[in-house]
């Protein structure tokens, strides 16, 4: 992966997105971290039982996430799952569906 | 002619000879032996290799032709979904990522020299193999301790726990469909840690439904060890004051001192308002939990010896055993709270995302690289039937980090659990109320979890 090119990149996007300043990159490109979903949205985030997330953008994502985030916590189990990643994760988890093929 | 032969003869022992003295890790050998073909163990077979682009040799070592998930047997009890319907086995693991299955129990996990396991096994009809390895991960699941016969507690009380699903699962379904109307169904929860922390409320809310509809004035009694409901309290809590009143009768701070077989009495200390009595419970049908400790391959490994420590301890952001590099446990065979605790429960769920923790640091080690801690993350998702109908759930998302135990004082890193929200801490969060329609996205998160463990 060429750093500066991705760090340029993700300043962009965390300047459109209102993100809070972005923590240095995980080792892997978020592949343990997004790991967390396949349970649920398959593996690579393809023929899981709920919704296919590889390939989508990661505003997309993003806006998901979010949206879930602030839903009644006792209504959708994603809403209290989404509150327990930090905004930091769930840009990096984010990143990495958006970086997968689409199924 | 006869030089040529004897020369070859000679030349092909020498081959033999050679091809028996175990490789050496070279940047080429990199070995992984896989104990226990579980929903962790398979996981981490699985990722293994497909987070190696299949470069990591593994061999999965699972002593049974078939694996039964243990979520969702709950409603094989009641008779609602049929055993067989709980059944995978490894084939589809074998063919996508190419390893290496091998049907046998383990009987010996141990040092070769510096680096080097050897791993014997021994399969159905007695033959023994030997494998080597760089690394060994255990994941054998759960042994249940011995449960003393009232009348000599030196003997052990014969008592079904279907708490590790297969044909004891079934065999309880047949004596509840078999018990007479206006019986007993006594059930005895062990205290924590155990197996799947809303799995015996679980059990208890769908008997309890199934006695309300199919045996009538009939009782269903729980013996908790616990001090009151640890999981979903409000859920179950709401299930057993409210929807099951009529029928469920629960005692915490009840612990299982003794059951008598032929009768099925079991004897308990109960304690309330700080006086703890003996006492006799009658039963027509007995489902003991008893507690629970690692699988014998932990401590035939030499770890988790200790009575006082019947589970692992490793190091939560690989699962590598503390005492013995080279080693990993994951699933229910570790340490998950206490001293030395990973902070992660024992669930099927939990136990696949350790597997990638745990594949992810392998595959960083045989690089020689360090493992990663910063974005150490683990999750749990749980769905639970309340009713044949309803189901209610439970979520956490735990993040490796300092935790200071409020008892000790002592500072340690684990899993914790954070709502980045409302900034609560340390608790899981359960639905609102039960539903048909979790009932519904039950069954779809059951197929996905087991699709996505085993293929």
């Amino acid at each position: 992966m060429n750093i500066p090119h991705v760090a340029q990149t993700l300043a962009l996007s965390a300047a459109c997105l209102s993100l809070p300043a972005l923590a240095q990159a995980p080792a892997d490109g978020g592949r343990l971290l997004a790991s967390n979903c396949f349970q649920c949205h398959g593996t690579n985030g393809v023929k899981g039982g709920f919704d296919s997330l590889a390939g989508k953008s990661q505003k997309e994502l993003l806006d998901d996430l979010r949206e879930m985030r602030v839903k009644a916590a006792g209504s959708n189990l994603m809403a209290p799952h989404a509150r327990g990643y930090t905004n930091n994760d769930l840009y990096w988890i984010a990143y990495y569906f958006s970086k997968l093929p689409k199924p | 002619m006869k030089h040529n032969r004897r020369h070859f003869i000679a030349a092909a022992a020498a081959t033999t000879a050679a091809a028996l003295v175990p490789l050496r890790a070279s940047a080429a050998t990199q070995r992984v032996v896989v104990v226990g073909g579980g929903m962790a163990g398979a996981t981490v077979a699985k990722y293994l290799r497909l987070w190696s682009n299949k470069t990591i040799e593994v061999t999965l070592v699972e002593q049974n032709t078939t694996y039964v998930s243990n979520i969702m047997s709950n409603l094989v009890v009641t008779g609602q979904l049929a055993l067989s319907s709980l059944n995978v086995n490894h084939s589809k693991l074998v063919s996508s990522y190419g390893i290496k299955l091998v049907t046998a129990s383990v009987t010996a996990v141990e040092s070769a020299g510096a680096g080097l396991w050897k791993i014997t096994t021994r399969a159905t009809n007695g033959s023994i193999g030997t494998l080597y390895a760089e690394r060994v991960v255990l994941a054998p699941g759960i042994q249940m301790d011995p449960v003393p016969e009232t009348s000599d507690p030196s003997k052990t009380a014969n008592i079904l726990h279907a708490w590790i699903a297969g044909s004891q699962t079934d065999l309880l379904r047949q004596r509840l469909a078999a018990m007479t109307p206006g019986g007993t169904f006594l059930m005895s929860i062990p205290p924590k840690p155990y197996r799947c922390p809303p799995g015996p409320y679980e059990r208890a809310c769908v008997v309890a439904d199934y006695l309300k509809r199919n045996k009538p004035n009939s009782r269903l009694v729980v013996l908790d060890a616990n001090p009151g409901i640890s999981a979903e309290p409000e859920n179950f809590g709401y299930a057993f004051s409210t929807l099951y009143a009529d029928v469920l009768h629960y005692i915490p701070n009840a612990k299982v001192v003794s059951v008598d077989s032929a009768s099925g009495t079991v004897t308990a200390d109960v304690t309330s308002a700080g006086v703890t009595v003996r006492q006799q419970f009658a039963s027509n049908v007995l489902n003991v939990i008893p507690p629970h400790r690692a699988g014998a391959i932990v401590q035939l490994a030499g770890l988790a010896n200790a009575t006082d420590k019947p589970f692992a301890q490793v190091w939560p952001y690989s699962f590598e055993s503390v005492e013995k590099p080279g080693l990993h446990i994951i699933g229910d065979s570790h340490r998950t709270t206490g001293t030395g605790g990973t902070g992660l429960p024992m669930a099927g769920h939990v136990g696949n995302q350790e597997a990638k923790i745990c594949a992810s640091a392998i595959i960083n080690q045989f690089a020689g690289k360090s493992v990663d801690t910063a974005y150490m993350v683990a999750n749990s998702a749980c769905y639970s039937p309340v009713s044949s109908t309803q189901a209610s759930w439970l979520t956490a998302v735990y993040h490796y980090e300092d935790y200071t135990d409020p008892k000790t004082g002592l500072t340690t890193k684990k899993f914790v659990i954070h709502d980045y929200v409302s900034g609560t801490t340390g608790i899981a969060t359960e639905a609102l109320q039960p539903s048909t329609k979790n009932f519904s996205k039950m069954n779809t998160w059951f197929k996905s979890l087991m699709s996505e463990t085993f293929s």
